[in-house]
């Protein structure tokens, strides 16, 4: 067994012991990260047609207005919606790229 | 600091807000060594998370960004964030204070505040920083200007997929931690804990937060700010731009039914400044603010006021009593008119804003012999000829600890209590 590797083993029992010792706060938790993808593909696959507002973003998914402007304002954070221009009293919006691989933190996002 | 039993310094501040940080850049230019303790994972406290100020309409951040960036790379000060005071006790004339450090999950020491791990995690979480409209992720930096640019973890809401672990470039990331109990002495202290503002949900009167569009005041403070949920003043129920805006005062404050029965102090002028930011944000939009009475007590106040005013900010004097959900999203507010004419008036509204009245940002009981007022704040014993002296030896009170108060007063106090605090060290010399 390599140095590395004698290293590492610990570490992975110490984390399945988290884990054990956690289980039901992760199962909840990972019940809602599941819903928050489904939101999030849901309201991708409305972009990829065009750019919506939110109003329209809400009849394309289902999902309540409230949620949608939530989900829309978090992936803008992260890059990967954009804003458009303005419809009447609202924005449009439209995909941009996921920042995945930034490596330098931007002061002004 | 000088080493013993105990890490020892001159002075401790408990509170890295606006008057913590004066307090501490006062005592540390006076060559006074300072620890600053913090309970939240960044300095700045409140203002930090402010859009502008009133009067001068300055931008909040620019203001606060240096103090924190001065305090922190002070020679003379120690900021200590995520800690909290356990208790604060009197020994040998020091002052003992035992202090937990909460654990981040994420070694400060190795974390270089790249964000490789947020951009990973999987989870999203409502944002508190961004009151809570917009997501992020359960670990994350908590906000741009935040010092330190060190991430943490909130484990309620981590999976411990690994992902951050094997994202950070540095192997900061340590689901093992636990907190960690310290204890620091010090000559004198300095109580600047600042306030919390009551919760939108305790007034059964205004929708205890379920009624969509009805906002807190410092909600409002983050759809004004540039680097805010939105970039721009939306809804949150929709997402459109509002057309007509009212700020209901004294929403908690002055009120025997929520237990708040003094003023809060800063309510009208944070309400007129954030009118006038909006007139500048929404020039089409109709802004209204019902009101008991206008209190612009400070400097340039009065004229700030009279300059919303000619802006077309419409002031009605009145006090709301209900407000109830209308049609797509808008508010309904029945009030009670004080004009001419008077009477119990009903008018709709796109969004709301409650100018909430202050709480006391920490409760002593139980951690130190600090005594409280009636309203919950620290206790000054000489108000009028010593407003920052406490009923302890050497620990001595500034800003909103003692009391709702503005930024100007916050920071006057700080000045105070700094001298204050050192003149004890030099009387004990």
């Amino acid at each position: 067994m390599s140095e590395k590797a004698v290293q590492k083993e610990p570490g992975k029992e110490a984390l399945k012991t988290l884990k054990a010792a956690r289980k039901e706060q992760i199962a909840a938790v990972t019940g809602r990260m599941k819903e928050q993808g489904r939101a999030v593909q849901a309201i991708k696959e409305a972009l990829a047609g065009g750019e919506l507002t939110v109003p329209e973003l809400a009849a394309a998914t289902g999902l309540p207005p409230t949620e949608v402007l939530w989900y829309v304002a978090t992936l803008k954070k992260y890059g990967e919606i954009l804003e458009g221009p303005k419809a009447g009293s609202y924005y449009r919006y439209r995909l941009g790229q996921p920042v995945a691989q930034k490596t330098e933190h931007d002061p002004g996002d | 600091m000088s080493s013993g039993p105990h890490p020892r310094f001159d002075v401790l501040v408990l509170g890295g807000g606006i008057a913590g940080l004066e307090a501490a850049l006062n005592l540390a230019e006076q060559n006074f060594s300072v620890a600053v303790v913090e309970k939240d994972a960044t300095i700045g406290g409140k203002m930090i998370r402010l859009s502008k100020v009133f009067p001068t309409l300055d931008c909040s951040s620019c203001i606060t960004t240096p103090k924190m960036a001065a305090a922190s790379h002070h020679p003379n000060i120690t900021i200590l964030t995520y800690c909290e005071l356990q208790t604060l006790t009197r020994q040998n004339g020091d002052l003992l204070a035992m202090i937990i450090q909460k654990p981040r999950y994420v070694s400060e020491e190795k974390c270089i505040g790249c964000r490789q791990c947020e951009y990973e995690c999987p989870v999203l979480v409502p944002d508190a920083e961004q009151g809570g409209f917009a997501g992020r992720k359960a670990i994350r930096i908590p906000f741009s200007n935040a010092i330190p640019q060190k991430a943490l973890i909130d484990p309620e809401n981590c999976i411990l997929c690994g992902r951050c672990a094997k994202a950070c470039p540095t192997q900061a990331v340590n689901y093992y931690e636990q907190p960690e109990e310290f204890t620091l002495a010090a000559g004198a202290a300095v109580i600047a804990t600042g306030f919390e503002m009551l919760p939108l949900e305790d007034k059964v009167q205004y929708g205890q937060a379920q009624i969509p569009n009805v906002i807190t005041a410092l909600q409002m403070e983050r759809l004004l700010a540039p680097h805010g949920p939105y970039n721009r003043v939306l809804r949150p129920y929709d997402g459109k731009e509002p057309d007509n805006i009212a700020f209901i005062q004294c929403a908690g404050s002055r009120d025997q039914s929520m237990g708040v029965e003094y003023c809060s102090r800063v309510c009208c002028m944070y309400a007129v400044k954030q009118a006038m930011l909006l007139s500048g944000a929404l020039p089409l939009a109709d802004l209204t603010v019902y009101y008991m009475d206008i209190r612009a007590f400070g400097k340039g106040y009065e004229q700030f006021f009279q300059t919303a005013q000619a802006m077309g900010v419409n002031f009605i004097k009145g006090k709301a009593a209900y407000l109830d959900p209308g049609e797509d999203g808008a508010v309904k507010v029945r009030y009670e008119s004080q004009e001419a004419g008077g009477g119990v008036r009903l008018a709709e509204h796109d969004l709301v804003v409650l100018s909430l009245g202050l709480l006391p940002g920490w409760n002593p009981e139980g951690r130190c012999a600090l005594s409280t007022g009636g309203d919950n704040f620290i206790k000054t014993v000489k108000p009028k000829t010593a407003p920052t002296l406490t009923g302890l030896e050497g620990v001595f009170v500034a800003g909103a600890a003692a009391g709702p108060k503005d930024i100007v007063d916050s920071i006057a106090e700080a000045g105070a209590a700094a001298m204050e605090a050192s003149r004890h060290l030099f009387s004990k010399q």
